[in-house]
């Protein structure tokens, strides 16, 4: 489970998808390639629901294979990747990376880059990689070896307190 | 590395107690389920698109039948013209219109007027597609639909089109017009459409709005 380097692992509050709110996806172009199912967003994309919201320049979601025919739109997604400059933000949380994979099967969250930042607020944390585990919410900021730097905002601790 | 602050001898015991709740305070619990609806979702809606999309797939035509035949000014006006055929998986299919007209001079290019064509795609699906009128080139097997025209499946989806050229050997489809597909619990606009490879390939291009709406999403968790 990556090196044992220092890690913040912090709640991600907010960030969460209700499943009663529509959702729309934006991008200059959508290509679906049934044989290779896999369906490939590209250009200014952009995921929305209620105050939650994705950015990336490219997203591209895969099916699963085997019995459920893309077709008939009963197959279900496996994994979700997205490149180029990935923003995600909620009411409370912001994170941004490089780029970010959404694994469906065990419902996780990766978003990777020379620097993933995932700021609340005013206190921001920059690591490498953010791990999320999107069932119990838990984020966990990998520094991949170096020093997760972390600035707190000083008055935010006396709101703790 | 908070522990490690906490840890450090900071003098004044309140320093260590405030890092300690403040650490605290960021592991309160809540849930993160970010994007795990979402996206999933968003397969309802391509799969529908797929379902539309493979219409041409099934759609060769090979003989034309015709009820009764004039001839009006230099053209054979043919009155429910129907075609019919299988396709190479033995899937029938037929297309009527309410008139064809032929000109002597290019026997190969029939004008098709008030179309009605069923497509059964598979066991389960059937696609509907009513247009206004279309040109049909048997010579090349093109099918230029210059009026918009609407697709409706059993599934419950339903596919708006202006226009769009169909060269169904080559098995491609494209439209440079706004086209719009919605079902049940989603719908996709975009500015146009390209369709190749016999379905294999669909490519929406300009401000592509994919909308997805929860009820899809519940009775799909069902």
């Amino acid at each position: 489970a990556g090196p044992a380097g220092a890690q913040q692992t912090s709640q991600m509050t907010g960030m969460q998808l209700s499943n009663d709110q529509p959702i729309q996806i934006q991008s200059d172009k959508l290509e679906i390639r049934d044989q290779e199912r896999k369906a490939e967003f590209t250009g200014n994309v952009k995921v929305v629901q209620g105050t939650t919201t994705m950015q990336a320049g490219r997203m591209v979601v895969y099916y699963k294979s085997g019995e459920g025919s893309v077709a008939s739109g009963n197959a279900d997604i496996e994994k979700i990747d997205v490149f180029d400059k990935v923003y995600l933000r909620s009411d409370k949380q912001e994170a941004t990376g490089d780029t970010g994979t959404f694994n469906m099967v065990n419902e996780t969250m990766q978003l990777k880059g020379k620097k993933v930042v995932l700021s609340e607020g005013e206190n921001v944390f920059v690591g490498c990689q953010l791990n999320v585990a999107m069932r119990t919410g838990e984020a966990t900021l990998d520094a991949c070896g170096g020093r997760v730097m972390i600035q707190l905002d000083p008055k935010s601790r006396k709101q703790t307190n | 590395m908070l522990n490690s602050a906490a840890d450090t001898p900071t003098g004044a015991q309140s320093t260590g107690n405030s890092v300690e709740a403040y650490r605290l305070a960021t592991r309160h619990s809540s849930r993160v389920r970010l994007l795990k609806i979402a996206l999933p979702v968003a397969a309802l809606v391509i799969g529908a698109v797929f379902a539309v999309v493979s219409i041409v797939r099934t759609y060769l035509p090979s003989d034309l039948q015709v009820e009764s035949a004039s001839i009006e000014d230099g053209k054979i006006v043919m009155r429910n013209p129907a075609i019919a055929g299988r396709n190479k998986d033995g899937i029938s299919y037929s297309m009527k219109a309410e008139r064809a007209l032929q000109d002597m001079k290019q026997p190969d290019v029939i004008e098709l007027h008030d179309i009605l064509a069923k497509m059964p795609m598979n066991e389960s699906t059937v696609a509907e597609v009513v247009a206004q009128n279309g040109i049909y080139d048997r010579g090349r097997n093109l099918l230029d639909m210059v009026a918009p025209f609407t697709i409706h499946l059993n599934t419950g989806l339903d596919a708006a089109f202006q226009s769009a050229q169909l060269d169904i050997n080559g098995g491609t489809m494209s439209t440079d017009k706004p086209v719009s597909i919605k079902s049940s619990g989603a719908s996709i606009v975009a500015q146009s459409l390209r369709m190749t490879d016999k379905g294999k390939v669909v490519v929406f291009e300009g401000k592509v709005v994919v909308d997805v709406d929860p009820a899809a999403i519940r009775n799909k968790e069902q």
